[in-house]
């Protein structure tokens, strides 16, 4: 590697409207040593990329916000150069939170040992954040039952295009309809990912579109938007229906919303919803389920796992503002080495 | 018996926005002789609800609407005057949906018999009742509270907000309610006994003012009313928070729904879970609840407050009062007096 400095890329400034390449900058430091007990010296490969990011600058959520002059915080795969801590070597592959930049030092217990696998790129897709996320909103709290019809937003995304497939795989006679943002994406989700349905948000009347291809009602919703899409979801809502949490991602990248989505609380009074958030991490007891499910579904074919792999460290500001705009299909994620 | 008349509330029309007296009409009718298997009731108690705002509408909903030029329904404590059911005796009291009217002839169906000595009759409209039963299953099956839990309740001194706040407390719960007079908040603070009470209509800034009562935050919110009270309730709800959403009282003469709480993005950031529930969802409480209420209540640990209009002629002003927050604790029309035989 050779490489000599640690190249971090820094939130110059809170964004208070549309993330833009001007709040982030490239920095450069030496590169840190484990100097305490329980630390670890981490060289990032893979950074995750998500909707989630733009949100930890809004403030605090199930993580403290990124406060400017920080470096940008990110889940990374990442391997073990030096360790101060029982239970880890060097060469160890473990995911972490390391932030943007090269090298970082991350407390043990704060990273988690992943095994080496081909591709490693899995690790962040369909074996992590991603995978897991889709899993969980979708099964444990969606609760989907033979026959029903599942309403899945942002489809194309990293989650959505799991969604999806999970759902197919794990429901029996279910009706799976997609949301996305072009006719080229909704195609996709026809063709690759076994949808039953798929809307255009941006070309098609979301309220008559849904009634079309949701004749029956949905009965669960995994949100990954919120906004308009959610308000529509409320109207055709089937009694008792359940809508996953996801994310907001159509309220993350800009100032708040004025209003919120109309029919909350009437709607889901009375037709008795449960709208319930949630993080992957909620399910600790169910991840390893979770996973030999997935391993078995991706053994199969049932899951295709789609990435989007953007190349080189410097490239990340750019890769998420993308991200946001709904450029990437599947999982987005930068390779650093 | 033949030559007896009832007088009752017929739908007039269909609100468009907030309801008025033209709405309702009073309206005079013989009341039949009971043929076999039929008994004849007297109403000595009709409740009146914000639920049946929503049955004033012609639309789809959990209950059917009424239909213009008939007799309103509603819950309604009655009793037996004459019998040919074995079933039901004269001198019986009978719960009953038959409410808004002073007598009716009924062969049983969804006729239930009431046990007067766990309570005032007027009691299984309240407390006892579906009100009553509504906070239990919100709190305890909805919301699945814990002892010693934070719990936020809006239109705190109403039927069923009364209920909520004194069964929270009861199960050692910290519990800050919202009312809209001052009377009300003394009420519930002097002798429901929560912790603090909250008057909407003058404390300024509600989101601040729920925030200083809750510096650890909310575990469970109670939602009776929709708009800013949820908004504040979730601004403050404690990560895993749960709100069992009951009632929208401020919204259920919108002609159109108005846009929710903006920000609902933090129901994911916190884990948060909000339930849409209906009591009848969830009778599978019943026994768990009378077990539990007539405890409360023999231990004068479930105080009540009533707000009475009499004579049927006066429920439509009693139910048009629900929603300018005239009433205290339940609201109740009394038809008749006790016994009526």
């Amino acid at each position: 590697m050779g490489q000599t400095v640690n190249r971090q890329i820094q939130l110059v400034e809170t964004p208070k409207g549309k993330l833009g390449p001007e709040h982030f900058k490239l920095a450069e430091a030496a590169i840190p040593t484990a100097s305490k007990d329980g630390e670890l010296l981490l060289r990032t490969r893979y950074i995750s990329l998500d909707a989630a990011n733009r949100a930890w600058m809004q403030g605090a959520t199930y993580r403290a916000a990124v406060e400017s002059g920080q470096v940008m915080a990110g889940g990374a795969i990442a391997e073990v150069i030096e360790s101060k801590a029982p239970g880890f070597t060097k060469g160890d592959l473990v995911f972490a939170d390391t932030g943007w930049q090269d090298y970082s030092i991350v407390p043990a217990k704060t990273a988690q040992k992943v095994p080496h696998m081909e591709p490693e790129t899995h690790l962040l897709s369909v074996y992590g954040v991603a995978g897991l996320t889709a899993y969980f909103g979708l099964l444990n709290v969606g609760q989907p039952k033979a026959g029903e019809t599942i309403l899945v937003s942002a489809a194309a995304g990293s989650v959505g295009s799991l969604v999806g497939q999970i759902a197919k795989a794990a429901v029996p006679d279910c009706h799976v309809v997609g949301i996305a943002g072009s006719d080229e994406k909704c195609q996709w989700l026809l063709d690759e990912l076994g949808y039953d349905a798929a809307i255009n948000y941006k070309t098609q009347a979301l309220h008559k579109a849904l009634k079309e291809v949701a004749p029956k009602g949905v009965d669960v919703y995994f949100d990954n938007v919120g906004g308009d899409i959610l308000e529509a979801a409320l109207f055709r809502m089937n009694l008792f229906g359940r809508i996953a949490c996801c994310g907001a991602v159509s309220q993350y990248d800009g100032a708040p919303p004025t209003a919120g989505p109309r029919g909350v609380p009437g709607l889901i009074v009375t037709k008795r919803l449960t709208l319930r958030g949630f993080i992957m991490s909620d399910f600790p007891t169910e991840r390893e389920k979770a996973l030999a499910d997935l391993q078995g579904w991706v053994a199969s074919g049932k899951i295709k796992v789609k990435e989007d792999v953007i190349n080189g460290l410097e490239n990340t500001p750019a890769a998420l503002i993308g991200l946001l705009a709904g450029e990437n299909r599947g999982k987005r994620m930068v390779k650093v080495i | 018996m033949s030559n007896m008349k009832s007088r009752e509330i017929h739908l007039a029309s269909r609100p468009d926005g907030a309801p008025t007296e033209k709405n309702f009409k009073l309206a005079e009718v013989d009341v039949p002789a009971p043929g076999k298997g039929e008994f004849l009731a007297r109403n000595l108690w009709m409740s009146v609800d914000p639920y049946m705002r929503g049955r004033m509408m012609d639309r789809e909903s959990y209950v059917p609407p009424f239909q213009i030029g008939e007799v309103l329904q509603g819950g309604a404590i009655a009793q037996v005057i004459e019998s040919n059911n074995p079933n039901f005796v004269k001198g019986d009291y009978v719960n009953s949906m038959n409410g808004w009217r002073e007598f009716y002839v009924s062969d049983g169906t969804f006729v239930n018999k009431i046990d007067p000595s766990m309570g005032p009759i007027e009691a299984n409209l309240g407390v006892l009742g579906m009100p009553g039963m509504t906070a239990y299953a919100g709190l305890f099956k909805v919301a699945g509270l814990k002892d010693g839990e934070t719990v936020f309740v809006s239109a705190a001194s109403g039927a069923v907000g009364a209920v909520v706040c004194q069964l929270a407390k009861a199960h050692g719960c910290y519990v800050v309610g919202s009312a809209g007079s001052d009377d009300k908040c003394k009420w519930l603070e002097e002798v429901a006994g929560i912790d603090k009470a909250i008057n909407y209509k003058t404390c300024g800034d509600l989101d601040a003012a729920v925030g200083a009562a809750f510096p650890k935050g909310i575990d469970v919110y109670f939602e009776n009313v929709g708009g800013a009270h949820l908004q504040a309730a979730i601004n403050h709800m404690k990560p895993f928070g749960r709100a069992a959403l009951c009632g929208m009282i401020e919204q259920y003469n919108d002609k159109t729904p108005r846009p929710g709480p903006n920000n609902l993005i933090q129901i994911v950031g916190k884990s948060l879970r909000l339930e849409g529930f209906i009591v009848s969802n969830h009778l599978d409480i019943i026994p768990d609840f009378y077990a539990e209420m007539s405890k409360l209540i023999a231990s004068g640990k479930m105080k009540t407050e009533q707000t009475i209009e009499v004579g049927v002629e006066n429920a439509p002003k009693a139910f048009l009062n629900l929603f300018s927050g005239a009433n205290m604790g339940k609201m109740l029309v009394k038809l008749g007096d006790d016994p009526a035989v």
